[in-house]
């Protein structure tokens, strides 16, 4: 009955149970949480962390992005078909041209969603399609290359002792708990997935949202597709696959409701580090592709199915039928 | 009990009901019974419990303590199937029809007649005429139920309870959204089923209608029966000295006493459905009522007001400016804020918390450097908790948990922060309690003498006496009346609302 929102408590249990995993693995294998072995784990768990808030964004307005894949894609063969000659303006255009794509590929999403009335999963399954096509177009195989102290950078080490994948997930993830919790935009997106009649009717610009939080998924899956070219050295046409699905079950992990105005990013590091131990594992038992995939999809409906408020009104009910027949025996 | 009561065969007997919710004790040791072929009225403010009491015998709670006993049985039932095959039937305020569906699927809707493995049509036709029948309504059991006014939708629905050949019937607040007339009709059917020996649960808000149809009336307050009598007993004044322990005249503010020539606002639009145009303006300090028959465009009216009309420019005059309005952004912008006829489905984001709701319109105020200021922020909002007195806990719980009333209060107070210049209310007490409608009734008089132009859509006929300073009575999408002070009259309005549906037939001839 006294439901409350508070969005760090939501989290706990996330985190309770990555800190369970840790201390497992930890005790099963001491390398495990050796300092070199954890900064490996942050550049690994950096793509995850950022389309996981890609998709969250969207899906806190009641929305969904199936095209987070294939802007990663975009966005990977674009960065590694720059000119990789370090020059300062050269690093600018890598730094630039990427995310501006990414962003404007989500705008058409977000300008088809909201302006012509077409369901979200429909339009981004389909753009995306486009830009897969586009991508294969522009590098049909593996290739290419970035700049070699821009690669170098990204996996590196500030000052040889912190991370720059972990500076970079600490900063992507409170700049979007900041904007969630702290701006304008932030408050529409819960509202816009509240209710979204409510929300025009309360005079929230709700199309101007919607475009803007597709160009902002848009924005990150590029950040991703740029992270991962410099950390492979080159492009894949095809990387950013994998990343739909992990993207919604990082968010599902996170505690984001997919149906909309429920959760945050708060819970991201730790959707994203389960899922990935999860992968590790299921690599370190040397189970082969396609059971992982099945098992990947086994582990999204699951999350779903605890995540969603059937189940726990299933649950609430079932311990207060127990609570009442407990009670009456204790009066008999 | 009162034994005076007991004198027909009781066929339902609720005994030492008691129900804890974390923090209330909603029910508490409540006796109730019910006797065929009799109306039990049960009324009571909101959170009163009857609610609760009546989700208890429909099986959607299970009691903390006490019995249940139908037919001298005592019963436990975990779920509303259950409760079904004891006999029990609810129709429900809110409507549980399948719009695109017709009647005869509705009404038979999961107790399908089959030949073998298949639907059988025919049967389920015939069947549903029959029970059409047994309550008066003549309807084609192949219709659509979508576009059936919402007084038919309600028959289509007693059909289907009736299907189960219920014993006890429970109406939750069955006239909520009908007119006058409906309501008789509704009446008519309920008087027939307390003939063919039902027993009968009628719960409103409307206590002249309490009064008119039950046999036997129950006052809860606070989760306790106050009292159980005859209904020759009760007056309504009595009746609501036991609900809230106050007069009924103490429940509207006084009227305003002078009103400027000022016109604070005036409306220009046009009814597509009923191709009218209609001018209304207000006055500085008064409070407009806007009357009529359910559906006679007067919703569609007020809502192009604030920008949702199919006509999506319309022109306003506020303090001497003219407005284009053609979305509720504009509309907010220039002043101009809605309460909507369904709080829960247009008026408050159930998932969100106080906060969020009561901040909604206008977090682009608050910001500083673009960013909200919290603090600021948290002091506005319990500024409006504290001024309309909403009972929370924090003002970040979430709001689904909060009753009727308080939702209501959620919406007015989102609108209060944007400080409107024009208020339109629809239906702004629908299933509030008398309570809460008194401390509606007062901030509304306060904003129309603070120079808010306050216009007020209800169907209750004693909301536009009480309250509205002038009433504007709407029949087919015209103005039929425009009455002021002494003229607002329940003849006056009911003659107006009727009339020009005469003067349409005689232009016919």
């Amino acid at each position: 009955m006294k439901e409350k929102q508070h969005n760090l408590r939501l989290f706990v249990p996330i985190y309770v149970i990555v800190i369970l995993i840790y201390i497992t693995a930890g005790i099963i294998e001491p390398q495990f949480i050796t300092w070199r072995n954890n900064v490996n784990l942050f550049t690994r768990i950096t793509p995850l962390i950022l389309v996981g808030m890609a998709q969250t964004f969207v899906v806190l307005t009641g929305g969904i992005d199936l095209s987070i894949g294939a802007i990663i894609g975009l966005t990977n063969v674009i960065a590694a078909s720059l000119p990789f000659i370090n020059t300062p303006l050269n690093i600018i255009l890598w730094l630039l041209i990427p995310p501006l794509v990414g962003f404007g590929v989500g705008v058409i999403n977000g300008f088809f969603i909201s302006k012509k009335g077409l369901p979200p999963l429909i339009v981004t399954l389909a753009t995306g399609a486009i830009w897969l096509g586009v991508t294969l177009f522009i590098m049909p195989i593996p290739g290419g290359t970035v700049s070699l102290s821009v690669a170098l950078t990204i996996t590196g080490k500030l000052f040889n002792t912190i991370p720059i994948p972990l500076l970079i997930i600490l900063f992507f993830v409170l700049t979007g708990y900041f904007i969630l919790r702290n701006t304008e935009l932030g408050r529409s997106l819960y509202a816009l997935g509240g209710n979204e009649a409510i929300a025009y009717e309360s005079g929230i610009p709700c199309s101007r949202i919607k475009i803007l939080v597709y160009g902002i998924s848009g924005i990150l899956s590029s950040f991703a597709g740029m992270f991962l070219s410099g950390w492979m050295f080159s492009a894949d046409p095809l990387i950013g696959n994998p990343y739909v699905l992990n993207s919604i079950a990082v968010t599902v992990i996170a505690g984001t409701s997919l149906s909309g105005g429920k959760g945050g990013v708060v819970g991201i590091i730790g959707g994203a580090y389960i899922f990935y131990i999860l992968n590790n594992i299921l690599n370190l038992l040397g189970i082969s592709a396609f059971y992982q995939y099945i098992a990947k999809g086994l582990v999204l409906i699951l999350a779903l199915i605890i995540s969603s408020p059937n189940a726990s009104i299933i649950l609430k009910n079932y311990f207060k039928k127990q609570s009442f027949f407990d009670k009456e025996e204790f009066v008999k | 009990m009162n034994a005076a009561i007991l004198d027909k065969k009781t066929v339902l007997k609720m005994e030492g009901i008691t129900k804890y919710f974390p923090g209330t004790l909603a029910v508490d040791n409540v006796n109730f019974m019910c006797n065929k072929g009799e109306v039990h009225g049960l009324v009571g403010e909101n959170g009163a419990g009857k609610s609760t009491l009546m989700k208890i015998l429909g099986g959607i709670y299970l009691p903390d303590k006490g019995k249940i006993i139908i037919n001298n049985r005592e019963k436990r039932f975990h779920n509303y199937a259950e409760a079904r095959k004891f006999g029990i039937g609810i129709v429900y305020q809110e409507l549980s029809l399948l719009p695109d569906l017709s009647v005869a699927e509705n009404i038979f809707m999961g107790i399908w007649a089959k030949k073998g493995r298949i639907i059988d049509w025919n049967e389920i036709i015939k069947k549903s005429k029959e029970v059409l029948a047994e309550i008066d309504i003549k309807l084609d059991p192949e219709e659509i139920v979508g576009p059936l006014p919402v007084a038919l939708k309600q028959m289509v629905e007693i059909a289907k309870v009736l299907t189960q050949n219920p014993e006890i019937i429970i109406f939750d607040e069955p006239t909520a959204s009908l007119s006058s007339q409906e309501v008789s009709r509704l009446f008519n059917i309920i008087k027939k089923l307390k003939e063919n020996n039902k027993a009968i649960i009628f719960i409103s808000h409307r206590l002249k209608e309490v009064l008119n149809i039950a046999d036997v009336i129950t006052v809860m307050k606070d989760g306790k029966v106050v009292i159980t009598e005859k209904k020759d007993y009760f007056t309504e004044d009595k009746l609501i000295l036991s609900m809230v322990g106050r007069e009924f005249s103490q429940i509207f503010p006084n009227k305003a006493t002078s009103i400027d020539n000022k016109i604070a606002f005036s409306f220009h639009g046009f009814s597509e459905k009923y191709r009218s145009e209609v001018k209304l303006s207000v006055f500085r300090g008064e409070v407009l009522g806007i009357g009529g028959l359910r559906g006679q465009g007067q919703i569609e009216l007020l809502q192009s007001i604030f920008g949702l009309g199919k006509e999506t420019k319309v022109k306003v005059m506020l303090s001497d400016r003219l407005y284009t309005i053609k979305n509720p952004f504009q509309a907010i912008k220039s002043g101009i804020t809605l309460i909507p006829e369904d709080r829960n489905t247009e008026g408050v984001f159930l998932i969100l918390s106080v906060l969020q709701n009561i901040a909604a319109s206008t977090v682009d105020e608050r910001k500083n450097f673009g960013l909200i200021d919290r603090r600021r922020e948290k002091e506005e909002v319990t500024s409006i908790t504290n001024k309309l007195s909403i009972k929370i806990i924090s003002l970040n719980q979430i709001a689904n948990s909060l009753s009727g009333g308080n939702l209501q209060k959620l919406v007015l107070g989102k609108w209060l922060l944007t400080n409107p210049l024009v208020m339109v209310m629809l239906e702004p007490t629908k299933g509030v309690d008398i309570g809460t409608k008194q401390q509606i009734y007062k901030l509304i008089r306060e904003l129309a003498e603070k120079g808010v132009a306050v216009i007020i859509h209800t169907s209750e006929m004693i909301e536009l006496i009480g309250m509205c300073d002038r009433v504007l009575v709407m029949n087919k999408g015209f103005i039929t009346a425009d009455l002021k002070g002494k003229e607002i009259t329940e003849e006056k309005i009911m003659k107006a609302s009727i009339s020009y549906v005469n003067i349409l037939s005689e232009d016919k001839e």
